[in-house]
C-alpha cells in the first residue's frame, strides 16, 4: 500500500486529476465527507487530505509515503524528504515586493514583513544584508501600504493584488511550483512503485 | 538495563572481538568547539564544574573514542547516552557505534560494513527476508568517487555544494536545471545517478555504464562487494549515491542503515581519517552510530524483562509456599515475579 498525503486546497485537487489520470484513483477523494482517510483495494493507495504546509512533516516522518508540497513549503520549512518531480503546476515566484519608488535604506536594517521567515534571511544573508523580519500569517500587502515594514517576501501568482495596492515586484528568489515528495525511507523499500509513481506524474 | 536491542548489539560487536570502551558523561568543552564542524549539531549543553572549568554534557562519542585512543590502534564499541538538539529541544538519546582505528584496510573496513548490515537486522522483523523488498539495507557511497563522478561531468568547484543537495534530494528535475545553468551536458546520466538505488554489483555496474571516468574511484566499493560475501551481508548492500552526509566529517566509504517501520536512518558512518589527523594521531578511523532512540520509538523494543513465572499469595501461608517456590525457580534460572493476589489483579486490569 502507498500512502499519499494531498495538500487541501485546489492544488491537491489538481494533483488529484494528475494521480487519477495515472492510475491512482480512489474513490470518494474530492467527497470524503466527514472521513479523514480514504483508502481504494482496487488501486492499493490511501489518501488523507492535510494542510499544505504539514504535507511535509507527514512524510518525513513516513506517516505518507509520498505527498506533494509546493517549493515555498519545501524551502520554508526544509523537511527531510526526496524531492522526485516537479509537477509544474500551482506554478508562480517566490519575490521581494515593495512601492514603485522604492529605496533600500542601506543605513539601517531592512524591514521585511513576510509568512516565509527562513526564505526571506536565507535569501538576505547570502547578499550580507542586515534584515528586520516581521512574521505575519496573511494579508502580507498591508504591511509597507501601513509603513510597517519597508518591503514584503511572499509568493506571486498574477500580480494582481500587488497592483491593486500599488505595490511591484522588486526581485525574484526563485520559481515555486508543486513538487512530489516522497519519505527517504519509504523510497528504499517501495522503491519500484514509487519509481514508477513519480514518472507517470512526469518526472525526468 | 540494557533492552534487548542493546544486548543483541553488544554480543554481536563483542563477538568480532571488539571491547567496550566506556566514558563519562562529560568532556571538557574545547574538544567539541575545536572539533564542532566534526558533530552532527553544533549546539551543545553545556555548565560550569565546581573548578570553574568549562565542560559539556557529550553531544558525540567518536571524538571521545579518537582523543582516548592515544594513538594507539584498537577495535571498540559504546553503548552511551548522547545529549543533542532534537525537535528544538535538547534530548537525551541512546546510541550505540563501533569505532575501529588503525590502519583502514580492505578487511577492517568490509568487517566494519559488515557490522553495520548485521545491527540493522538486530532490529529487522525476522519474518521479512533482508535484501530486495526485505527488513533492512545499507546504502553505501564515497566520497571520492563522487567527487570523480562531478569532475566527470566538469561540475564547477563552487557548484559542487549546489549538485550535492540536489543529489541529496534525488532531485533529478533540479539537476536538470543545474546542468542548464552551469552549461554542464549529461544531464540524463547524472540524474540517474542521483536516482540510483541498485544492489552494489549492479549499481557498480551501471555506474560503469553511465560515468566512465570515476570507475577507478570506486575500487574501493568493488572490494567491498566482493568481501562482503564472506560476512553474509552482501544481500542488504545498496549503491546509493545520495547518501552524502557531512563532507567535513568523512573522506571516503560512507553508508547509512534503514530499517523498514523506521521513517529516518537508523545507523550512518563511514571512514573518518580527517579526525584523527586532527588530533596528531597517525590512525586511520572507520566506524559507525546506531541512533537506538530513532528505533525505540518507531517500533519498540521488545520486552525482556517480564517474568517467566507469577506466584500469587493471600494470605499468610501461601505467601510462605510462594516465596519458598520461587526461591527454586530463581535458583533455576528462571525470572520469578511473587505478589500479593488482590494487587496483582488491580494492575493486571490496569493494564488490560
Amino acid at each position: 500500500m502507498i500512502s499519499i498525503a494531498l495538500p487541501k486546497g485546489r492544488l491537491g485537487e489538481k494533483v488529484y486529476a494528475m494521480l487519477e489520470a495515472a492510475g491512482y484513483g480512489c474513490k470518494d477523494v474530492l467527497n470524503p465527507g466527514r472521513r479523514l482517510v480514504l483508502y481504494d483495494p482496487e488501486t492499493d493507495v490511501r489518501y488523507f487530505w492535510v494542510k499544505p504546509t504539514d504535507v511535509g512533516i507527514y512524510v518525513e516522518r513516513g506517516a505518507a509515503d509520498v505527498g506533494v508540497a509546493g517549493k515555498d513549503i519545501l524551502d520554508e520549512y526544509s523537511p527531510d524528504v526526496f524531492e522526485l518531480a516537479d509537477l509544474r503546476t500551482g506554478v508562480c515566484r517566490m519575490c521581494v515586493c515593495g512601492k514603485a519608488d522604492f529605496v533600500d535604506p542601506v543605513d539601517r536594517p531592512l524591514r521585511i514583513a513576510t509568512k516565509f521567515p527562513h526564505i526571506a534571511r536565507r535569501f538576505f544573508d547570502s547578499r550580507g544584508r542586515d534584515v528586520d523580519i516581521v512574521k505575519l500569517h496573511g494579508s502580507i500587502e498591508l504591511a509597507p501600504v501601513l509603513g510597517l515594514t519597508d518591503v514584503i517576501v511572499d509568493i506571486v501568482e498574477t500580480g494582481g493584488t500587488l497592483r491593486e495596492n500599488d505595490l511591484t515586484v522588486l526581485e525574484t528568489i526563485g520559481d515555486v511550483s508543486a513538487r512530489f515528495i516522497a519519505n527517504k525511507v519509504s523510497y528504499r523499500f517501495k522503491n519500484a512503485e514509487l519509481s514508477e509513481m513519480a514518472r507517470s506524474l512526469g518526472g525526468s | 538495563m540494557e533492552n534487548v536491542y542493546e544486548q543483541r548489539l553488544t554480543g554481536l560487536y563483542e563477538s568480532f572481538g571488539y571491547s567496550r570502551f566506556r566514558t563519562t558523561k562529560f568532556e571538557p568543552y574545547e574538544l567539541y568547539s575545536f572539533n564542532r564542524d566534526f558533530l552532527r549539531s553544533g549546539r551543545i549543553i553545556t555548565f560550569t564544574d565546581l573548578d570553574g572549568s568549562l565542560k559539556a554534557l557529550k553531544p558525540d562519542i567518536t571524538l571521545s573514542v579518537v582523543k582516548n585512543s592515544g594513538g594507539t590502534p584498537g577495535k571498540l564499541y559504546y553503548l552511551e547516552t548522547v545529549y543533542r538538539p532534537r525537535d528544538h529541544r535538547f534530548a537525551e538519546l541512546r546510541q550505540a557505534g563501533v569505532e575501529c582505528l588503525g590502519t583502514v584496510d580492505d578487511y577492517s573496513l568490509c568487517e566494519v560494513v559488515a557490522l553495520a548490515a548485521k545491527s540493522l537486522l538486530c532490529f529487522a522483523d525476522p519474518g521479512r527476508a533482508a535484501g530486495e523488498g526485505g527488513s533492512a539495507f545499507l546504502l553505501l557511497s564515497d566520497l571520492e568517487l563522487l567527487g570523480a563522478v562531478f569532475d566527470a561531468f566538469g561540475v564547477p568547484d563552487g557548484a559542487k555544494s549546489e549538485l550535492t543537495a540536489l543529489f541529496e534530494a534525488k532531485n533529478a528535475d533540479g539537476i536538470s536545471s543545474f546542468c542548464a545553468k552551469y552549461g554542464i551536458e549529461g544531464a540524463d546520466s547524472l540524474r540517474e545517478l542521483a536516482r540510483l538505488f541498485l544492489p552494489l554489483d549492479e549499481g557498480l555496474k551501471r555506474l560503469g555504464e553511465l560515468c566512465p571516468a570515476a570507475v577507478p574511484k570506486a575500487e574501493r566499493l568493488r572490494e567491498l562487494s566482493v568481501t562482503a560475501e564472506l560476512f553474509g551481508v552482501r544481500e542488504l548492500l545498496r549503491l546509493d549515491l545520495s547518501t552524502a552526509g557531512n563532507l567535513d566529517y568523512y573522506n571516503g566509504l560512507i553508508f547509512r542503515g534503514v530499517v523498514a517501520g523506521v521513517p529516518f536512518n537508523v545507523l550512518s558512518g563511514g571512514q573518518y581519517d580527517l579526525l584523527p589527523a586532527r588530533m596528531g594521531s597517525p590512525l586511520g578511523a572507520v566506524g559507525f552510530a546506531v541512533y537506538l532512540d530513532e528505533v525505540e520509538n518507531s517500533i519498540g523494543a521488545p520486552v525482556n524483562a517480564r517474568p517467566d513465572e507469577i506466584l500469587l499469595y493471600n494470605d499468610e501461608k501461601s505467601l510462605k509456599n510462594a516465596a519458598l517456590r520461587a526461591n527454586e525457580l530463581r535458583a533455576a534460572g528462571r525470572k520469578v515475579l511473587v505478589m500479593n493476589e488482590a494487587e496483582y489483579e488491580k494492575s493486571a486490569s490496569k493494564r488490560r
